[in-house]
């Protein structure tokens, strides 16, 4: 019997590791928050700067950069603006998620902004529009539910006057969350968790002052 | 011997207690993370530097190949899965299940190399609709697959605690009796249930056909991003060098799973009397192997459908 339960161990063991899906695609995040100056939140740009292989990926998929030099001309980046903004699949929400008091924020249709090359690097950015009172706290996190790709938080933060953020990354909080899940829920229901993605968030908590 | 072994099983048991229950499979799959997106960036260098015909460029790629092989299967794996409960289910030699996980990782590389070939030269295929079909294709699959070897486990354990339950009825082997001068028979050789080795020892190439085709058909996204690009870029031999090169890297970790399955399973089970007791008993493991198997394939194939 107890040989059955180390074996049921190690089996449990290998069954942890596939449960999570493994990150094809790394992204840097950067968050720009929009205000009107009147204590409405109005939008959320969001910067996204592909690991350098994607970008590869991406520009060969598009036909574009033939000399290989990583670098595009205005042309080729008209053409690819926006690229990851079309065929949203159903669900997805934009790999941004805004938890407030008043529950989580609704954020608009993406518009495209921008689109440039950095060291090889593809770095996009657009715009979500939102249209709320400016909340007194926020619970940012941007990841892929489906982990396909990594999204770190590590690009510039932008946040409205009177707002202070304190970023933290996925490492132990995704480590403390994960355990707890285990603690909580049992090892089965963790197993049927498809959603890993959440496991992995950076988590930028946004505290801002109410305005005088 | 058996000391060594026991403490070998209980290493090995520790580490899998400490990656399940106290998040280090988290803590392993972030650091295979990291570990991937370095070797990513670095592959893309490589490439550009192969395209640009630098010196040296291949070796650098391919060694990034590895590197990237090794974090990928380091993180999360369904080959894993499959060839660590088959040690642990079946009596299997570490070397042979060494070599069987070597062969599916290689052959996973030739899944890559066949998809992404058929896809461009013959089906004419965007790479999203390549990656997809990997994804939502072929990975369920495998898993599929998959489940169906760790059901194929349990059914033949569960074959096996029937064959040898106590009121057994097979034919006494009424051949020519050669009684000796005490009138013991010494050469009926007839045995009630199989034996420890018996009820273990697995040969068969099918198994062997199994394993390396469950794991082979779901082909490593990272070897068919490589592919592509190659393809794309007119360095098809490093390419498919590069894609087989990560098979390698895999293969190193899936080698020390099934090496680590082996040893868990002799440790543990030295720890059992041996004879009819195990006997009985191995086949229950076998059974449990194969459930569990089933069960996470299963889990993982219905997340992906």
């Amino acid at each position: 019997m107890r040989a059955l339960l180390l074996i049921s161990a190690l089996l449990g063991s290998l069954a942890a590791a596939p449960a999570r899906a493994h990150p094809h695609v790394f992204v840097d995040v950067g968050l720009t928050f929009e205000t009107d100056g009147q204590g409405n939140l109005t939008g959320v740009e969001v910067t996204w700067a592909y690991d350098d292989l994607f970008s590869m990926l991406i520009l060969s998929d598009y036909g574009l950069d033939p000399d290989g030099d990583m670098a595009l001309t205005e042309a080729e980046r008209a053409e690819l603006i926006g690229f990851d903004l079309a065929d949203w699949p159903e669900g997805f929400e934009g790999a941004l998620f805004i938890d407030t008091a008043g529950g989580k924020l609704s954020l608009g249709p993406p518009e495209a902004l921008s689109l440039r090359m950095e060291d090889g690097q593809i770095v996009t950015r657009h715009r979500r529009p939102v249209s709320t009172e400016m909340p007194r706290g926020m619970t940012v996190r941007a990841y892929d539910p489906s982990y396909y790709a990594a999204l770190s938080m590590i690009g510039e933060m932008i946040l409205p006057d009177g707002c202070t953020g304190e970023l933290t990354r996925a490492d132990t909080a995704a480590a403390d969350e994960t355990v707890e899940t285990l603690g909580n829920t049992g090892a089965e229901d963790f197993f049927d968790r498809v959603e890993v993605g959440r496991f992995y968030a950076d988590t930028l908590e946004v505290t801002c002052e109410p305005l005088s | 011997m058996r000391t060594a072994l026991l403490i070998a099983a209980v290493l090995i048991a520790g580490a899998a207690l400490w990656l399940w229950a106290f998040g280090g499979a988290g803590d392993v799959a972030r650091w295979a993370a990291e570990g991937q997106r370095t070797t990513q960036e670095a592959m893309a260098a490589g490439l550009r530097a192969l395209r640009a015909g630098e010196p040296g460029a291949l070796a650098a790629l391919l060694g990034t190949c590895f590197a990237y092989g090794f974090f990928h299967a380091a993180g999360p794996g369904h080959g894993k899965v499959l060839i660590g409960g088959y040690g642990v289910g079946a009596r299997v030699p570490a070397l042979r299940l060494s070599l069987l996980a070597l062969a599916s990782s290689l052959a996973q590389a030739a899944t890559a190399v066949a998809l992404v070939y058929a896809g461009v030269l013959v089906l004419n295929l965007s790479r999203p609709a390549m990656t997809g079909f990997a994804d939502r294709v072929m990975a369920p699959v495998s898993y599929g697959a998959i489940a169906l070897v760790g059901l194929w486990l349990a059914v033949r354990g569960a074959r096996r605690v029937w064959s040898s339950r106590p009121a057994h009825d097979h034919d006494h082997a009424h051949h020519d009796h050669h009684h000796g001068p005490d009138g013991h028979c010494d050469t009926c050789g007839h045995r009630h249930g199989p034996t420890l080795e018996e009820a273990a020892e697995v040969k068969s190439w099918r198994d062997a056909a199994m394993l390396v085709g469950a794991v082979a058909i779901r082909p490593c996204t990272g070897a068919l991003f490589l592919l592509i690009l190659t393809w794309r870029f007119g360095l098809d031999a490093a390419g498919i060098a590069g894609a087989f090169v990560m098979g390698l890297g895999t293969a190193c970790v899936t080698i020390a799973v099934a090496v680590a399955a082996v040893t868990f399973r002799e440790g543990a089970l030295s720890r059992l009397a041996t004879g009819q007791g195990a006997a009985r008993t191995l086949p229950v493991i076998e059974i449990a192997a194969g459930c569990l198997i089933a069960a996470i394939a299963g889990q993982l194939l219905l997340a992906a459908l």
